[in-house]
C-alpha cells in the first residue's frame, strides 16, 4: 500500500527539529558556523514544502462510524499561516545568518533557534489545541534559553523569572484546555468550534476561556505579562531579542485566532471581547509610557515591543474580517521591523555601551546602518510609505467600522508616543555631539558584515509591503473572512 | 513600608481567593462530554489503549512532549556554563574557589550495601516497563524515569565520584540525542510508506516490524506495528535526559569544566 508522498507539510516542523539534536550534539564542532548558514538558507525555502489544505498525523482523519470527529492531531495551511509561517521562517534565517558573524556562535545556540522556529511554527498551523499547548512550552522553555545565552547576571535572572511565571502560566493554559476537552469532548479545534455553536454554555466553559487567555497574556506579552517580557527583551542580546519578539508576536497571533475561531460569534464573546481590548490598550499605553522612561536603548525597544503587542492584539480583539487582516498585518510588519531595530541595536552596541546618555554622534561612522535604521524607526511611527504606515491605518479604519473611535484614538496617541521617544533615541545615538576620545574609539568599530546583510533584506522589506500591502493582505483576507465577525450597531 | 506589605497581602489573597473559586468552580461544574474518547475507547490497535493513544492516535503530540524534556536539558545545560555567548558572570562566581566539591551525603554502609542491588533491579524493571509498554501498563516514559530514578539512587548513596554505576556526561548525550533522532526518522519512514507523518507502518514489504508471540495475541491481531520502536526511543531519551539534569545539579565538574575552555 505504498502511497506516493504529496504533502511534506510535517517537515517544516520536524527538519529543523532532527537539525537542532544534531547541532546540540556537535555544538563545539568546527563545522557550526558552515552547516548555520547552510540552515539558514533551507530555512527561506521550507514553508513553501507544504500544500494547502488540513493534514493529518498519522492518517487519523475524520473518525468514520456515530462520531464525526477528527480522531488525531490535524495541521492547517492556508494562504494567511503561510505568509506568517514565511515571515517567521525568513527573520530566523536572517538572524542565523548575523549570527554566523559572531565569535562565541556554538551549536547550542543554533540548536535553541531551530527548536524555537519550528514550535512556532507549529502554533500558526495547529489545528489541534492540545498540540498548540506542547509547542507553546517548548517555545517558553527555548525563549528561556536563548536569554540565558546571553550569560550574564541579570540575563540568568530574568530568564528565571520568565520560567517561573511560565509554570504557573502554562500549567492554567494546560487547564483550560483540560476543561475545554472535558466541555466539548473534542481537542480538534475546528471541531470544537461546532460544538460550542450549537450547545449552550456551561461553567466549565467559561474556566476554559479565562484559562486561555491567561495562556495569551503570558505567551504573547500582554498585561499583566508585559514586564517580565519586556526584562526578557532588554536582557537578551539584541540580535537574539529580535528573535524573541518574534516569536511571541506570532504566538500572540496565532492563540487569537484560537480564541476567535472557537468563540467569536457566540453571545458570551461580547464580555470576552471588551476584556481583550482592555488589556490591548493597557499593553499599549504602560509600553509606551516605560518606553519614554527609559535612558536604555535595549530597554526603550523591549518596551516599544510591548507596546505594539498591544497594537496586533488590538487589531485581533476587534474582529472583524478588517481587524483581524489589520492585526495580522501588523503582527508581520512589525516582526520585520523591529527585528531591523533589534539588529541596528546589536550594531550599535558594538560601539561598547547601550546607554544613550554615553553614545551620541555616530552617523558618520555608519551612515549607510543609521539610514537602515531611521527607515525601521519611520516604519514604527507609520509614517508613509513604509510597512508600518500601511498596517496602522488599516488598524485605524477597522476600529472606526467597529464603531470603537476611543481605541483608534488611543491609537494615534500612543503613535505620538513612539514617535517622540524614537526621534529622541535616534538623535541621542547618531546626531548628538560627542567628544574627540568618543570619535578615537569608534574609529575602532568593527561593523559585521552579516548583520548589516540581514538589516538591509529586513529595510528592503519594510519598503516593499509600504508600497504593495497587498501582497499580504490579499492572502489574509479569505482567512479573517472565514474566523471574522460581522458587529453591526443594533446588535 | 509595612502599610504597603499589608495591602499588597490582601489584594494577593484576595485575587488568590477569587481566581481559586473561579477554578474550582469550573472544576466542579464539569458535564464530561464523551465525545472522541469513544472511539479510543472501542478502536482496538494494541492491548494498552493508553499507549494506543500516546503513539498511535496522537502521536505528535509525545514528539513534542519528548522535545520539551531534551530542551529542558539543553537549557539546564546552559545554566551551567554550556554555550554561553559570554561567562563573565559564572567565572565571577566560581573565582575564588579552587576544587570543585561534589556532593556525598555521607550515608552509612547499610544504605550504600542495599542501594546497588535496588537500583540494578529498578533498571531492570525499568527495561521491562519499556519494553512491555504496549501490552502491559507502562511506556517508555514510565520505564525511562524508573531508569533514571535508579541511577539517582545510586549516585545519591555513593557520591557521583565512587559511584559504581557511572555513565560518563558525553555517553548520556549521545543516548538522548539517538533517541530523540530514533523517534524522528520512525516517523519520517511512516511518512515515506503512507504520506502521513508518524503513520503506524503494520507492514514493511510485507513483513511485521515487530514480531511478537502468539500467545499475547488478542482479538486475532498481532500487529503493534512501530509502537514498541517508539517505546524505546522515548525510553532512551528520558533516562538519558533524567540522569543528565541529575549529573549536573550533582556536580560542579561541569561548571569548571565549561568555565575552563
Amino acid at each position: 500500500m505504498v502511497k506516493k508522498m504529496d504533502n511534506f507539510l510535517p517537515l517544516i516542523v520536524v527538519f529543523p527539529l532532527i537539525m537542532s539534536i544534531i547541532f546540540s550534539y556537535i555544538y563545539k564542532s568546527k563545522i557550526v558556523r558552515i552547516l548555520t548558514f547552510l540552515m539558514a538558507l533551507i530555512l527561506v525555502v521550507l514553508p513553501f514544502f507544504g500544500t494547502y489544505g488540513t493534514y493529518f498525523f498519522g492518517d487519523h482523519a475524520i473518525a468514520l462510524g456515530s462520531t464525526s470527529l477528527t480522531s488525531g492531531i490535524a495541521y492547517v495551511l492556508n494562504p494567511a499561516k503561510n505568509v506568517m509561517v514565511f515571515t517567521l521562517m525568513l527573520i530566523g534565517s536572517l538572524i542565523l545568518i548575523s549570527a554566523t558573524g559572531e565569535k562565541k556562535l556554538n551549536g547550542i545556540f543554533t540548536s535553541l533557534m531551530l527548536m524555537g522556529l519550528a514550535s512556532v511554527s507549529a502554533i500558526i498551523m495547529a489545528e489541534d489545541i492540545f498540540n498548540l499547548y506542547v509547542f507553546y512550552e517548548i517555545a517558553t522553555i527555548t525563549q528561556a534559553g536563548l536569554v540565558i545565552a546571553s550569560g550574564t547576571e541579570n540575563a540568568y535572572k530574568a530568564a528565571f523569572r520568565y520560567l517561573l511565571i511560565g509554570t504557573m502560566a502554562g500549567s492554567l493554559l494546560l487547564l483550560g484546555i483540560a476543561l475545554l476537552l472535558s466541555a466539548t469532548g473534542t481537542l480538534n479545534i475546528e471541531d470544537m468550534r461546532n460544538f460550542l455553536a450549537n450547545n449552550s454554555a456551561t461553567p466549565a466553559i467559561y474556566g476554559g476561556l479565562l484559562m486561555l487567555i491567561i495562556g495569551l497574556g503570558y505567551g504573547g506579552g500582554l498585561p499583566p505579562f508585559h514586564t517580565i517580557k519586556a526584562d526578557m527583551y532588554s536582557r537578551a542580546r539584541p540580535f537574539v531579542a529580535s528573535m524573541l519578539q518574534t516569536y511571541s508576536k506570532f504566538v500572540l497571533i496565532a492563540l487569537m485566532i484560537v480564541i476567535l475561531k472557537l468563540f467569536g460569534g457566540l453571545p458570551y464573546f461580547n464580555i470576552t471581547r471588551g476584556v481583550l481590548i482592555a488589556l490591548s490598550i493597557g499593553g499599549m499605553v504602560f509600553g509606551t509610557v516605560m518606553a519614554l522612561l527609559q535612558n536604555d536603548y535595549k530597554k526603550l525597544l523591549a518596551y516599544h515591543t510591548i507596546s505594539q503587542g498591544g497594537y496586533v492584539a488590538a487589531g485581533l480583539a476587534i474582529g472583524t474580517p478588517l481587524g483581524i487582516v489589520a492585526g495580522i498585518f501588523h503582527g508581520i510588519n512589525h516582526a520585520i521591523y523591529k527585528s531591523a531595530l533589534f539588529l541596528g541595536a546589536h550594531i550599535v552596541s558594538k560601539a561598547k555601551s547601550s546607554n544613550m546618555a554615553k553614545l551620541g554622534g555616530l552617523l558618520p561612522f555608519m551612515p549607510f546602518v543609521a539610514f537602515m535604521i531611521l527607515c525601521a524607526k519611520l516604519a514604527t511611527i507609520g509614517i508613509p510609505p513604509l510597512n508600518g504606515f500601511q498596517s496602522k491605518l488599516l488598524l485605524i479604519d477597522a476600529a472606526m467600522k467597529a464603531n470603537i473611535p476611543e481605541l483608534a484614538i488611543i491609537m494615534i496617541l500612543v503613535s505620538i508616543g513612539t514617535f517622540v521617544y524614537m526621534m529622541k533615541a535616534f538623535y541621542l545615538i547618531f546626531l548628538k555631539p560627542c567628544s574627540e576620545e568618543q570619535i578615537e574609539e569608534y574609529k575602532n568599530i568593527k561593523i559585521s558584515k552579516y548583520s548589516v546583510f540581514s538589516l538591509a533584506i529586513l529595510t528592503v522589506l519594510c519598503i516593499l509591503l509600504g508600497i504593495y500591502p497587498d501582497i499580504v493582505v490579499d492572502r489574509i483576507y479569505p482567512f479573517a473572512k472565514d474566523i471574522g465577525i460581522n458587529w453591526a450597531l443594533n446588535k | 513600608m509595612g502599610v504597603l506589605s499589608s495591602n499588597r497581602e490582601i489584594a494577593v489573597s484576595l485575587s488568590f481567593i477569587l481566581f481559586g473559586s473561579v477554578i474550582f468552580y469550573s472544576i466542579y461544574s464539569i458535564d464530561v462530554v464523551e465525545g472522541i474518547n469513544a472511539l479510543y475507547t472501542s478502536t482496538y490497535i494494541i492491548p494498552n489503549y493508553v499507549t494506543a493513544v500516546l503513539f498511535d492516535w496522537r502521536g505528535f503530540d509525545t514528539l513534542g512532549e519528548c522535545f520539551i524534556l531534551i530542551n529542558s536539558v539543553l537549557v539546564a545545560g546552559m545554566v551551567f556554563g554550556k554555550g554561553l555567548f559570554n561567562r563573565g558572570f559564572l567565572k565571577e562566581l566560581y573565582r575564588d574557589k579552587k576544587t570543585c566539591e561534589d556532593m556525598d551525603l555521607g550515608f552509612t554502609p547499610i544504605i550504600k550495601v542495599l542501594a546497588i542491588p535496588m537500583s540494578i533491579v529498578l533498571m531492570l524493571l525499568g527495561i521491562v516497563v519499556i519494553l512491555g509498554g504496549h501490552i502491559t501498563p507502562g511506556g517508555g516514559f514510565q520505564g525511562g524515569s524508573l531508569i533514571a530514578a535508579a541511577y539517582v539512587l545510586a549516585i545519591i548513596s555513593f557520591g557521583i565520584r565512587k559511584c559504581p554505576i557511572n555513565f560518563s556526561h558525553k555517553f548520556l548525550e549521545t543516548l538522548e540525542s539517538f533517541g530523540a533522532l530514533t523517534f524522528l526518522i520512525l516517523g519520517l519512514l511512516g511518512m515515506a510508506i503512507s504520506g502521513y507523518y508518524l503513520f503506524n507502518v503494520g507492514e514493511i514489504y510485507g513483513m511485521n516490524p515487530f514480531p511478537s508471540p502468539l500467545s499475547i495475541a488478542q482479538n486475532g491481531s498481532l500487529n503493534v506495528g512501530i509502537i514498541p520502536y517508539l517505546n524505546m526511543a522515548v525510553g532512551l531519551k528520558v533516562l538519558a535526559g533524567l540522569s543528565t539534569i541529575t549529573t549536573l545539579l550533582i556536580s560542579e565538574r561541569i561548571i569548571f569544566k565549561n568555565i575552563k575552555d
